[in-house]
């Protein structure tokens, strides 16, 4: 899968490199808008197909309804943390990490609405935190905890992440990996462009 | 992109399944879309990141900023998770 969306990415940029003739480029905005709309009505059609989806949630035991936001605050200030590092600002730092691993979406929301540049760099950083991720559940499951081990994971736990989860630790944190991701990606369509217009309205 | 499109699409979605609009057989048919229109929206954003000629000299200095952005997001994710584990410890 990540392979398949790698080479697809590739191709597009080999493409737009040596392929492409310019009068084509007005035509990739309009492709790239559908394309995720419908994207975004298939996630909607499997999230709404799970008829249990309620229940499960009512199940959990209240504390473990934090972890999604506990996720996004970590995500949002580990990335400006690590953004401060290497001099980036504030704003810009927290869009990138409120991708949540979502690279597609999140990537992409900022490419057509703030820059392309900082939309490539979450596409990048969120590639990178999806395979981090695949690397790291095993070993925060073992050493640190099962509950950690949903947190690299981000949006990507309700479906690329979630058969790692479920490999390396228990039903129950399969479970709250699954709300987690579910929350975390219904989360960045609204985070996203929410800071997107703050850092627009402060500019 | 206008964000309202998104969600409302998002939500179309939603509501179509729990409506029962489309057959049951189609939902190995949704996600077929949805891996399609993934491809076809990577591809796109390939393009859109191909035919900017500033980005693609900027990219080499982008994957280490990517890399040090994307251990962030993870550690500080894990860290707050965990803590939350240290106060809520069952008790036995």
């Amino acid at each position: 899968m990540t392979l398949r969306i790698l080479s697809s990415l590739a191709l597009g940029i080999l493409a737009g490199l040596f392929l492409l003739p310019q009068s084509i480029i007005g035509l990739i905005g309009p492709v790239a808008d559908i394309s995720l709309a419908i994207l975004l009505f298939t996630v909607g059609f499997e999230l709404g197909q799970d008829a249990k989806l309620g229940q499960k949630i009512r199940d959990l035991p209240k504390v473990y309804l934090t972890v999604p936001f506990l996720i996004a605050i970590g995500s949002i200030v580990g990335s400006i943390i690590a953004g401060a590092a290497i001099r980036m600002s504030i704003g810009d730092a927290s869009l990138v990490g409120a991708g949540f691993g979502w690279y597609s979406l999140s990537a992409v929301i900022i490419t057509q609405n703030y820059d392309v540049t900082l939309g490539a760099l979450a596409l990048l950083t969120n590639v990178f935190r999806e395979v981090l991720a695949m690397l790291l559940i095993p070993t925060i499951a073992k050493r640190i905890g099962f509950l950690p081990a949903v947190a690299p994971g981000g949006a990507t736990t309700m479906d690329v992440t979630l058969p790692l989860v479920a490999q390396n630790t228990d039903a129950q944190t399969t479970l709250i990996a699954f709300y987690s991701g579910t929350v975390l990606s219904t989360l960045v369509p609204i985070v996203v462009p929410l800071i997107i217009a703050l850092l627009q309205r402060l500019a | 992109m206008d964000v309202a499109l998104l969600i409302g699409a998002l939500i179309l979605g939603f509501v179509m399944a729990r409506l029962n609009v489309l057959p049951t057989t189609w939902s190995k048919g949704v996600r077929v879309i949805g891996l399609l229109s993934l491809l076809v929206l990577l591809f796109a954003m390939g393009l859109s990141l191909g035919t900017n000629s500033d980005l693609m000299t900027a990219l080499p200095t982008l994957g280490f900023k990517a890399l040090i952005l994307s251990v962030g997001t993870v550690f500080g994710s894990v860290f707050l998770v965990w803590l939350v584990t240290l106060v809520r410890r069952p008790a036995k």
